[in-house]
C-alpha cells in the first residue's frame, strides 16, 4: 500500500503555495513520501481515518505534518489543538506554515505544543532548518530515493 | 464766709439767671467750660450770650432750654434736661461741638416766688461723641448689611446666569426624598424637560432613572463621605434615548437639609466616539493581518513560479527573457519588503511604551550586532560613551538600528565611510546624532526625509523602502522627543533627536 511509505503529511490549501513546497521537497528527494491534503477538514478524516479516509491504517504515522494556518473550513489552529490533545496523535511532529515571522498566531501554537514553524515560501533549507529542530533530519534523509 | 468766692470756685459748672432769664452769676468752671468770660456775660440775656450754632440747622438747644425754664418757672420746681447738643462759640466766632446735661433748679423766695434759677450743667460731650460715634458706626454697619444683601442678591443673580449659561447640568435634590430642588437649563436641554414639571419630582418620577440607582448613589456617596465622588450613569431622557454621563455629586447642607449638588457631564458623543475609534482600531487591526497574509500568497506565487521558470526552462529563455523574469522576480521581492515595512509602521502605532532606564552604549551595541547579521560593510564605526535615557530599550534599538544602517548604505560608496554616534545633555534632554560622511542630501528636501515611503535616492542608487526614517521618526516622537537633520550632498547627513532627560 502506497500508504506505508507515507512520511511528510502537507496541509495546504493554497494550491499555489502547495506546489511550491512540494516542488522544493521534491528536488531534495522527498517526492514519494509526501501526502497532500487541501484543508483542515480533509487533515482530521485523513489523520483520524474517517469520512472519505473511513478505514485507513490509523497506526501509520506520518513523520512530520506540515500544516498551513489560515485555510477555509478547519484552521490550522483547530487542527493542532486536535491533534496535540489526542493521545493517538499528540507525538506525531507538526511544523506550522506562516506568512509572516510577526504572526502573532505563532504564539498561539507554541502554546498549544507546536514542535517548529516554517515561514513561506518554503526553500529547501527552511525546511531542513526545521527538520533539525525536531530531530528528525537523518530519518528523513535516509530513505532511499525512488528514482 | 464769703458765699461769692466759695460759688465762684465751685467746681462744678453753674451758672444763675433771674426770673427773666438774664445771667447775674456763674462758676468759674462754667466759664471755662463755656469759653466765656464773667465780664462778658453779666447781666445779658442767656440766649443772647448762648445762641444756637447758626451752620446746625437741626440745633434745638436753645428752644429745649426756654422750655425746660419756663417749666421750671410755672411748676416751681426742678427739671433735669436729657443730653443736648448746645455748640459753644469760640472768641473767633466759630461754634464748638459740645454736649450737656442740664439741670435747672428754682430758688423761691419767702413769698414762694422764683427768685433765682440755678442752671446746672455737667459737660458730657466727650461721651456723647463716643456715643454719636457709635451710632454712626452701627449705621454704617446697616448700611454695609444692606448693600452686602444687595451684593448676594447680585451675585445670586450672576450665578443663576453662570449655572444656565453652563454646558455643564447642575441639579439640586433633597437626600431625604430625592426630590429635585433646582435645575439648570443645561438639564432642561439634555433631558428634554422643563425647570418648572421637574422640581419637587425626584429622578425616577421623571423616569430619568430608577429608584435603585439613586438609593445605591445615596449610599455610596454617604460611606465615601461628603467629598466629590464620580459615577458614569446611563440616564434616559424624556424622548426615551439614553444619555451617558459622568456624574459628580457632593453632599451640602441646604437650610438645615442635606442635600446632593450634582455635576453632570454628557458624555455620550464621548463615548460613542471612544467605541468607534475602538471598532476602527480593530478593522485596522483586521486589515493588517489580511495585508500581511492574503496579499503576500500571490507574491508567493509571483516569486515561485518565476524561479520555477527559470530552473527549468532557462535553456529555452534567451537573455531578455531571463532579464524579463527577473525583473518580475526582484519587484515582488521588493513588494513583499514594502508590505513587510508598512506593517511594521502600522504596528508601532499601536505598541504601548514599556520606558526604563535606557543603556544607550548598549543599545548601540546590539543595533550593530542586528546589523552585522544581514549587512557585510567597510565603514568604521566610532561611538562615543553616550548618556543614559529613559525610553523602550527595544524601540531604541530600532532606532538605533534604522540610522546606523542608513550611515552604512549611504557611506557605502565613499573610500573611507566613517560612521560617527554622540550624544550630548542640553537643558533637560539629551540629544543623540549619528553622522556619516557618505552621500548626503539637499537640505531643500529635508522636509521630506522623514515621510512615510519618501525617499531622496533613487533604489538604482541606493535601495531601500522609505520607511526607516519614518519609523524613527514615529519611536522619538512618542517618547516626547524631536528628530531633524542636517545634511550636504556629496558631504555627508547628520540625524539628530532627543528625548527628555528624566
Amino acid at each position: 500500500m502506497e500508504n506505508l511509505e507515507m512520511e511528510i503529511v502537507l496541509v495546504e490549501d493554497n494550491p499555489a503555495d502547495a506546489e511550491l513546497t512540494i516542488r522544493a521537497l521534491k528536488k531534495n528527494h522527498f517526492a514519494n513520501k509526501i501526502i497532500h491534503l487541501k484543508d483542515g477538514a480533509e487533515a482530521m478524516d485523513f489523520i483520524f481515518g474517517e469520512g472519505a479516509y473511513d478505514g485507513r491504517d490509523t497506526t501509520h504515522k506520518p513523520k512530520v505534518i506540515l500544516l498551513d494556518l489560515k485555510m477555509p473550513k478547519i484552521n490550522g489552529i483547530e487542527v493542532l489543538k486536535r491533534l496535540k490533545s489526542d493521545d493517538r496523535t499528540k507525538s506525531i511532529p507538526v511544523v506550522v506554515l506562516t506568512s509572516s515571522n510577526e504572526d502573532p498566531d505563532v504564539t498561539t501554537c507554541y502554546e498549544l505544543g507546536v514542535n517548529s514553524y516554517i515561514v513561506k515560501p518554503v526553500g529547501f533549507e527552511n525546511f531542513l532548518n526545521a527538520v533539525g529542530d525536531l530531530g528528525l533530519y537523518w530519518i528523513l534523509l535516509n530513505q532511499p530515493p525512488n528514482r | 464766709m464769703d458765699y461769692k468766692s466759695l460759688f465762684e470756685t465751685a467746681p462744678d459748672l453753674y451758672l444763675v439767671l433771674s426770673p427773666d432769664l438774664t445771667i447775674i452769676g456763674a462758676s468759674d468752671a462754667y466759664l471755662q467750660a463755656t469759653l466765656t468770660r464773667r465780664e462778658e456775660i453779666m447781666d445779658r440775656g442767656l440766649f443772647d450770650v448762648f445762641p444756637d450754632n447758626p451752620e446746625d440747622h437741626s440745633a434745638d438747644g436753645a428752644a429745649n432750654l426756654n422750655t425746660s425754664l419756663t417749666i421750671v418757672l410755672q411748676t416751681k420746681a426742678a427739671h433735669v434736661m436729657a443730653i443736648q447738643k448746645y455748640d459753644i462759640r469760640r472768641p473767633d466766632g466759630v461754634f464748638e461741638e459740645r454736649y450737656w446735661r442740664p439741670l435747672n433748679t428754682p430758688v423761691l423766695d419767702a413769698k414762694n416766688e422764683v427768685q433765682y434759677i440755678i442752671h446746672k450743667v455737667e459737660d458730657v460731650t466727650e461721651s456723647s461723641l463716643a456715643q454719636k460715634r457709635f451710632a454712626e458706626d452701627i449705621r454704617r454697619q446697616e448700611q454695609l448689611q444692606s448693600e452686602l444683601e444687595q451684593t448676594v442678591r447680585d451675585s445670586d443673580d450672576r450665578f443663576y446666569h453662570i449655572l444656565n449659561l453652563s454646558p455643564v447640568v447642575f441639579i439640586i435634590t433633597n437626600v431625604a426624598d430625592g426630590k429635585l430642588q433646582y435645575v439648570n437649563k443645561a438639564f432642561e436641554t439634555l433631558f428634554l424637560l422643563k425647570s418648572i414639571e421637574v422640581v419637587g419630582k425626584t429622578l425616577s418620577d421623571l423616569g430619568i432613572t430608577d429608584e435603585t440607582n439613586r438609593d445605591n448613589h445615596v449610599k455610596y456617596v454617604k460611606e465615601q463621605g461628603a467629598h466629590g465622588v464620580e459615577a458614569e450613569q446611563d440616564l434616559r431622557a424624556a424622548d426615551g434615548m439614553i444619555k451617558k454621563v459622568l456624574t459628580t455629586a457632593e453632599l451640602i447642607i441646604i437650610d438645615g437639609k442635606e442635600c446632593f449638588i450634582k455635576v453632570m457631564i454628557d458624555i455620550t458623543e464621548r463615548t460613542r466616539q471612544q467605541y468607534a475609534i475602538l471598532q476602527l482600531n480593530k478593522e485596522l487591526e483586521a486589515f493588517s493581518y489580511s495585508v500581511s497574509h492574503d496579499l503576500r500568497a500571490p507574491l508567493r506565487a509571483v516569486t515561485g513560479f518565476a524561479r520555477m521558470l527559470d530552473e527549468d526552462y532557462s535553456n529555452i529563455l534567451d537573455a531578455e527573457g531571463r532579464r524579463l523574469l527577473h525583473t518580475i522576480s526582484d519587484n515582488a521581492v521588493k513588494m513583499g519588503r514594502l508590505i513587510d515595512e508598512l506593517l511594521r509602521f502600522s504596528k508601532l502605532g499601536r505598541k504601548e511604551l514599556v520606558v526604563r532606564d535606557t543603556d544607550m552604549n548598549a543599545v548601540v551595541a546590539e543595533a550593530i550586532r542586528e546589523i552585522n547579521k544581514s549587512v557585510v560593510y567597510q565603514a568604521e564605526i566610532k561611538c562615543d560613551h553616550l548618556h543614559q535615557v529613559k525610553s523602550d530599550p527595544a524601540l531604541m534599538a530600532q532606532v538605533m538600528i534604522n540610522l546606523i544602517g542608513n550611515a552604512i548604505k549611504y557611506s557605502s560608496k565613499k573610500e573611507h565611510a566613517t560612521v560617527e554616534i554622540k550624544s550630548q545633555l542640553e537643558g533637560n534632554t539629551v540629544i543623540f546624532s549619528v553622522k556619516d560622511n557618505g552621500a548626503g542630501f539637499d537640505m531643500r528636501y529635508v522636509d521630506k526625509l522623514f515621510g512615510v515611503f519618501q525617499r531622496l535616492h533613487t533604489t538604482d542608487e541606493f535601495d531601500g523602502s522609505g520607511v526607516g526614517l519614518a519609523i524613527v521618526h514615529r519611536i522619538v516622537t512618542s517618547h516626547g522627543g524631536k528628530v531633524w537633520a542636517e545634511g550636504k550632498v556629496g558631504e555627508g547627513a547628520t540625524i539628530y533627536f532627543s528625548l527628555p532627560n528624566n
